[in-house]
C-alpha cells in the first residue's frame, strides 16, 4: 500500500499528464483501466461521486464537438437548417469530442482517487512554510463547511416558524445572519489559533513521512511516467484526418503502465493491509 | 514570586465609547485557583483574554498598563509566546480544532513551536494521561461529543507545558455530566501539578468549594476577595449560600460539604406543593412519535401532553433527543411513526437564537408586535441587535419569535446567561405562562428548571423516561438534582423555599 | 486611515499576478504549432496551478490569524450557499455573490483570495475537481480583486449609487469570467481542423480575433448573459444590507490603527496590529 503523500502527488501529477495529453483512444483506454484499478486497490469508504460527476462532464464535449463542426465524410445524422447546430454531426467529431471527454473523465478520477488516499492533516503538514498560511485558510474553510450548512437549515426553520415565507425575498434575511454567526465564530477560531502558537516561524513535524521502498517505488515509477509523456507525447488523435486511430507507440504505452504501480504493490505479498484513512 | 500581575489595568476596544476594563490591579501567586464572576458583557472574557496577550494583539484597541505572565509582559511578547506561560481553553468546544484527528490536534500547538519530534511525542504522551484521554486518541475530532472536545482542548493546551491555565466558561456548552467530567480535570491539574488556574464561570457550585479567591467584574472594575467574602457579598454563587445567608449561618459555606455540618440543625418536615399541577387545557399531544435520522433514531416512542398555563421543563444528557423532540413539535420535523395533534400557534427558538437578528436596529426587528412586547425593549431601540450582550440578544430574540405563540419552545435558553438574567427569563416565562400559553424548556441547568418549572420530563435515548412535578422527578437523582437536594434529601429543591 | 507602504506592495502584487495570468491565458493559442498541442496546454495549466497558488499564498500571507479565520469562514459560507440552494440556470451561480461584495468590503487582496478559495471550496465539496479548476480560481479571484479595487475607489460606501455601480461591475464580471474561461477551453473543445470557428495553431491575430468572437457568440453568451444578469440581480437586491454588514463587522473586529513603537516604559499605549488591509 502506497501512503506517502508525496508519492501519491507524483502519481496524481504524472497521471494528469498522461490523461491530458494522449488522446489516443487505445491509450486513453489503457488509462482507464489503470485507474479504475488503482480505484478498486484503495476504495476507501467513500462513495463514487467523483465517477458520476466525471462522466456527466465528458458528455459534454461530445456535445459540443458533434453540434459545433461540420467537417468529416462519415454522418451520422443531419438536423435540419437551424443556425450553428444544424447540418451534418459527423462521427469525426462525435469521436473527437469522446476523446476530449474522456480526458476530462480521468482527470476527475484521478483527483477522486488521491482524495481517498490522503489525509487532509498530511497534506497540510506537507506543504512548505510559504503556502502553509494558505493551506490553513483551505483546511479552516473545510472545517467551517458542516457547521454552516447545519446553521443555515437551523436558521431557515427558525424563520418558517416566525411566519416569514422562505423564499427569493427572505434572502437578506437569511444570508446576514447566516453570516455574522460564522464570521463571529470565525474570530473564536482566529483567536484559538493564535493561543497557541500559530504564526509565522518555524514549524516541525509530528508525524514524520514515511517512506518504505513501496513508496519510493511508486514515486520513481510516477517521475518515469512522468517525463516519458512530456518528452515523448504521443501522436494525437485526429478523427479528422483517420477514423481509425494509430497503434500508440511503445513508449507511451509503458508510460501509462508505470502508472499502475501503486495497484500493483498494493497486491504484493506481504504488503501492509491495514485499513488507509477514507 | 507572583506568576500574574495586572498593573492598573484599562481596556477599550476599537470603536467602543467606553472602556470595558478599568484600573484593574492584582496579583497571582503561583497555584492558586481564581474563579472570575461577572454578568455578560462585564469584560470577564476581556479580563482573561488580557492574560494570554490576545488583548491587544489580536484585538487592537487602546490598553495601558501593564500584565505580566511568568514573568513576560504581554505587550511585548506575542500569544504565540505567552502560549508556553499560560494555556487557554475557550468557551465553545467546536471552535477550536482545525485538524482532523486528536493527536494531531495535541501536537499542533508544539509544531507551531518547532520543537523536535522526541520531545513531541513526549509531551503527548504525558498530556494524554494527565488529562485521561487514552481513549480518544485516535478519535476524529468530529465524533467527539462536547465533553470530550473540552478535555481534549485542556490537553491541547496543557501540551505547551505552560504555568497557568485560563478557561474561559469552559463548561456552559455542556450538559451536568460533560461539564463535570471537564472539571474534574482542572481540578485533578490544580491538585496534582499545582496548576494556577483562572476560570470564568457562571454556575460556580461545583468550583466554589476548590478556589483560593474570587474576582468580581462589575462595569470595567473588578474586586479581589476571598470566596467567603465575596459570596456573602452577592453575585453568581452556589444555592447553598443563598440558603446560608438567609439562615445566617457562619462561616458561610463554600459547597456542600461544608453545609451538610450546618444542615443538620434544619428541620427535615416536607416542603408544601409549591404550584398545582396542571389543570389547563390540553394543546398539544404525542402518541409514540418516532423520528430517526438515516437510520439512527433520534426519538423513539416518546408519548407526552401539555397543557396551556404549565411550563415545562424537558431535561436530558446531550444526545438524547431533546433538540428532535422539539422540531418535531413544532412541525419542523414529520413525525415517521405515531401521531402529533396540536391545533394552535407554535414557536420555537432554536439553540443558537443569533441566527433569527438580522435587522440594522431593534425597533425594526419588533416590527409589527404589540405595544406590550415591544415595551421591555424602549431603551435599546436604536441599537444594533448584534451589539447587545448575549442575554439580550436572547431576549429580544424569544420576544421577537414567540409574540403571539400558543405554544412555545426554546432550545437551551440558559446557556452560558448569568444569574440575572436567567432570573428575568424565568419571571417572563412565568408570566407568559399566567397568559394560558404553554411553554416547553429544553434545558441542562438543572437549578433554573426548579425555579421555573411546574413540571419535569427527563429523556434518554429518544424516550421520556420520567415525567412529574419538579419535586417528584429531580429530587433523588445523583445528575439531575438541586444542590439543595443533594444537601437536604427529601423533596427539597431550591433555597428560598426551606424554612430557617 | 493612511495608505502606507503596505498598500503599494499589495498592489505591485496583484498587477503581477494579473499579468501573469493574462499572458499564460493567451500564450497557448499564439505559440503556434511549434509544440504539440496537448504538451503545451499542460504545461500551462500547470503553470496557472503554480501562479494562483502562489498568489493566494502571498495574499493569505499578509493576513492576521483573525482575517485568516474570517476569509475562511467567508468561503465556507459562499460555498455552503451553492451548495444549499440549489437554484441554478445555465450559467447563473449565486457564488459570485459573496464574492464580490466580500471583495468589495475587505479589499483587493482578501477578494482576491477569497475568489479562489471559493471555488476550490466549492469544487472539493460537489466533487468537481478537474483541469479547468486553476483557470476558474484565478479568474474568480481577479472577479474579487476587482471589487476590492472598486470597493477602494468608492469608500466602500453603500449609497443606492455605489450599489448600482457594484451590481453593473457585478455584471460585467460575469461576463469577463465566462470569457476567460472561453479562452481556455477554446483549443480544448474543437479540432483545430474541424471548423472554421475553432483555434488553429498558425493563425494570424485578426484571424484567431474573428474566430474567438465566433465561437464564443455562439457557445458562451447565453450562458454567460445569465450569469451576469444573474449577479447584477443579486447584488442589488442583497448588496446593501450584506455590505453594511460586513462593514460593520470590519470596523468593529478587524479594522486597526497604526503600529507604533515598542511599549516599555510608555503607559498608555495605542496598540493594534498590521491588518494588510488599508482603507
Amino acid at each position: 500500500m502506497i501512503r506517502n503523500p508525496l508519492s501519491w502527488s507524483a502519481w496524481a501529477i504524472a497521471a494528469l499528464a498522461a490523461a491530458f495529453i494522449d488522446r489516443s483512444p487505445w491509450l486513453q483506454g489503457l488509462l482507464l483501466l489503470v485507474v479504475f484499478n488503482l480505484w478498486w486497490a484503495y476504495r476507501g469508504r467513500r462513495g463514487s461521486t467523483y465517477w458520476k460527476v466525471g462522466v456527466a462532464l465528458a458528455i459534454l464535449p461530445i456535445l459540443f464537438s458533434a453540434a459545433l463542426s461540420r467537417f468529416g465524410h462519415h454522418v451520422l445524422v443531419i438536423f435540419p437548417s437551424v443556425p450553428i447546430i444544424g447540418g451534418a454531426w459527423t462521427w469525426e467529431a462525435i469521436l473527437y469530442g469522446v476523446s476530449t471527454g474522456v480526458a476530462l473523465l480521468l482527470t476527475v478520477a484521478v483527483f477522486g482517487i488521491v482524495s481517498s488516499t490522503v489525509r487532509s492533516a498530511d497534506l497540510l503538514s506537507l506543504l512548505p512554510p510559504p503556502l502553509y498560511r494558505a493551506g490553513t485558510a483551505v483546511a479552516l474553510s473545510l472545517a467551517f463547511a458542516p457547521r454552516t450548512a447545519s446553521s443555515f437549515r437551523a436558521i431557515r426553520e427558525a424563520r418558517r416558524l416566525r411566519g416569514h415565507r422562505s423564499g427569493w425575498r427572505s434572502a437578506p434575511a437569511l444570508l446576514v445572519p447566516l453570516l455574522l454567526t460564522t464570521l463571529e465564530q470565525a474570530l473564536q477560531y482566529g483567536e484559538s489559533l493564535d493561543a497557541r502558537g500559530y504564526g509565522s516561524g518555524q514549524r516541525s513535524r509530528y508525524r514524520p513521512l514515511r517512506w518504505s521502498r513501496l513508496d519510493a517505488a511508486a514515486m520513481v515509477a510516477a517521475l518515469a511516467s512522468l517525463i516519458l509523456t512530456l518528452v515523448f507525447p504521443s501522436t494525437p488523435y485526429n478523427p479528422y484526418a483517420d477514423l481509425a486511430p494509430a497503434a500508440p507507440a511503445a513508449v507511451s504505452i509503458i508510460a501509462v503502465i508505470l502508472l499502475a504501480a501503486p495497484a500493483v504493490t498494493a497486491a504484493l505479498p506481504g504488503t501492509d493491509h491495514a485499513d488507509h484513512h477514507a | 514570586m507572583p506568576i500574574i500581575t495586572l498593573d492598573d489595568l484599562h481596556y477599550q476596544y476599537p470603536e467602543a465609547d467606553r472602556p470595558v476594563l478599568e484600573g484593574i490591579s492584582t496579583r497571582v501567586e503561583p497555584g492558586e485557583v481564581i474563579l472570575l464572576r461577572g454578568a455578560s458583557g462585564s469584560g470577564k472574557s476581556t479580563l482573561l483574554r488580557t492574560l494570554n496577550g490576545l488583548v491587544p494583539h489580536s484585538t487592537g484597541g487602546r490598553f495601558s498598563g501593564r500584565v505580566t505572565v511568568g514573568g513576560l509582559d504581554t505587550r511585548a511578547h506575542l500569544p504565540r509566546e505567552l502560549g508556553t506561560r499560560i494555556g487557554f481553553v475557550f468557551q465553545h468546544p467546536d471552535a477550536q480544532f482545525l485538524l482532523e484527528d486528536v493527536e494531531a490536534e495535541l501536537a499542533f500547538g508544539l509544531e507551531n513551536l518547532g520543537l523536535a519530534r522526541p520531545l513531541m511525542r513526549k509531551r503527548i504522551e504525558e498530556v494524554i494521561d494527565q488529562v485521561g484521554i487514552h481513549a480518544l486518541r485516535h478519535r476524529r475530532i468530529a465524533t467527539l461529543s462536547g465533553g470530550e472536545r473540552q478535555r481534549v482542548a485542556i490537553a491541547a493546551a496543557l501540551a505547551m507545558h505552560p504555568q497557568a491555565l485560563a478557561l474561559d466558561e469552559p463548561t456552559s456548552q455542556l450538559d451536568p455530566q460533560a461539564a463535570e467530567d471537564v472539571l474534574q480535570v482542572v481540578l485533578r491539574l490544580v491538585a496534582e501539578l499545582g496548576m494556577t488556574t483562572v476560570i470564568a464561570e457562571h454556575r460556580v457550585e461545583r468550583i466554589a468549594p476548590f478556589v483560593d479567591r474570587i474576582w468580581t467584574i462589575e462595569s470595567g472594575r473588578m474586586l479581589d476577595q476571598v470566596p467567603r467574602a465575596a459570596l456573602a457579598d452577592g453575585g453568581a454563587r452556589p444555592p447553598v449560600v443563598d440558603l446560608a445567608v438567609r439562615a445566617g449561618w457562619s462561616p458561610i459555606p463554600l459547597g456542600l460539604r461544608e453545609a451538610r455540618t450546618h444542615a443538620t440543625r434544619l428541620s427535615t418536615t416536607a416542603p408544601g406543593e409549591l404550584r398545582a399541577d396542571g389543570t389547563g387545557a390540553v394543546i398539544t399531544r404525542l402518541d409514540s412519535v418516532a423520528f430517526a435520522y438515516d437510520g439512527r433514531r433520534a426519538v423513539d416512542g416518546a408519548s407526552l401532553t401539555l397543557r396551556r398555563g404549565q411550563v415545562t421543563a424537558l431535561m436530558g444528557r446531550n444526545g438524547s433527543g431533546k433538540t428532535t423532540l422539539l422540531k418535531l413539535i413544532a412541525g419542523i420535523l414529520p413525525a415517521q411513526r405515531g401521531r402529533i395533534t396540536r391545533e394552535l400557534t407554535v414557536a420555537y427558538v432554536p439553540q443558537d437564537a443569533d441566527g433569527l437578528l438580522f435587522a440594522p436596529t431593534v425597533e425594526e426587528e419588533l416590527h409589527g408586535l404589540t405595544a406590550e412586547s415591544v415595551a421591555p425593549f424602549r431603551e435599546w431601540r436604536h441599537r444594533y441587535p448584534r451589539d447587545l450582550s448575549s442575554g439580550e440578544r436572547q431576549q429580544l430574540a424569544i420576544a421577537v419569535v414567540a409574540a403571539r405563540a400558543d405554544l412555545l419552545l426554546l432550545d437551551e435558553p440558559t446557556r452560558g446567561l448569568d444569574p440575572t438574567v436567567k432570573r428575568a427569563l424565568t419571571s417572563f416565562l412565568r408570566a407568559r405562562a399566567e397568559t394560558e400559553a404553554s411553554i416547553l424548556v429544553a434545558t441542562h441547568d438543572v437549578e433554573w428548571a426548579a425555579r421555573t418549572a411546574d413540571r419535569a420530563l427527563l429523556m434518554a435515548d429518544g424516550e421520556i423516561y420520567a415525567d412529574g412535578p419538579p419535586r417528584t422527578v429531580l429530587s433523588d437523582s445523583l445528575v439531575f438534582s438541586t444542590q439543595i437536594n443533594k444537601l437536604l434529601g427529601g423533596q427539597w429543591l431550591l433555597p428560598e423555599e426551606v424554612p430557617v | 486611515m493612511k495608505r502606507g507602504f503596505a498598500s503599494h506592495a499589495e498592489d505591485a502584487v496583484l498587477a503581477g499576478i494579473t499579468v501573469a495570468g493574462l499572458v499564460l491565458f493567451f500564450a497557448p493559442l499564439l505559440l503556434g504549432s511549434r509544440f504539440p498541442q496537448a504538451v503545451l496546454l499542460f504545461s500551462a495549466l500547470v503553470a496557472v496551478s503554480a501562479l494562483v497558488v502562489l498568489g493566494v499564498a502571498v495574499q493569505t500571507h499578509r493576513l492576521s490569524t483573525r482575517l485568516l479565520a474570517v476569509l475562511a469562514a467567508l468561503v465556507a459560507v459562499d460555498a455552503v450557499m451553492r451548495l444549499v440552494i440549489v437554484v441554478g440556470l445555465l450559467g447563473f451561480s449565486p457564488i459570485f455573490f459573496l464574492i464580490i461584495a466580500g471583495g468589495f468590503a475587505m479589499g483587493p487582496s482578501f477578494g482576491f483570495a477569497g475568489g479562489a478559495l471559493t471555488l476550490l471550496l466549492s469544487a472539493v465539496l460537489t466533487a468537481g475537481l478537474g483541469p479547468w479548476l486553476p483557470y476558474q480560481m484565478l479568474a474568480a479571484g481577479w472577479v474579487g480583486m476587482g471589487a476590492g479595487y472598486l470597493g477602494r475607489l468608492t469608500g466602500r460606501s453603500t449609497s443606492r449609487f455605489t450599489i448600482g455601480l457594484l451590481a453593473i461591475y457585478g455584471a460585467a464580471a460575469g461576463l469577463a469570467y465566462g470569457l476567460v474561461l472561453d479562452l481556455w477551453e477554446w483549443p480544448l473543445l474543437l479540432n483545430p481542423a474541424a471548423s472554421t470557428l475553432s483555434w488553429a495553431p498558425g493563425l494570424g491575430l485578426g484571424a484567431l480575433a474573428r474566430r474567438f468572437a465566433g465561437f464564443y457568440l455562439t457557445t458562451s453568451l447565453v450562458y454567460d448573459a445569465f450569469r451576469a444578469v444573474g449577479n447584477l440581480v443579486l447584488i442589488a437586491a442583497l448588496g446593501a444590507p450584506v455590505v453594511v454588514a460586513l462593514n460593520r463587522f470590519r470596523r468593529r473586529f478587524l479594522v486597526q490603527w497604526s503600529v507604533h513603537e515598542p511599549v516599555r516604559a510608555v503607559s498608555t499605549v495605542n496598540i493594534s496590529t498590521d491588518v494588510g488591509t488599508p482603507a
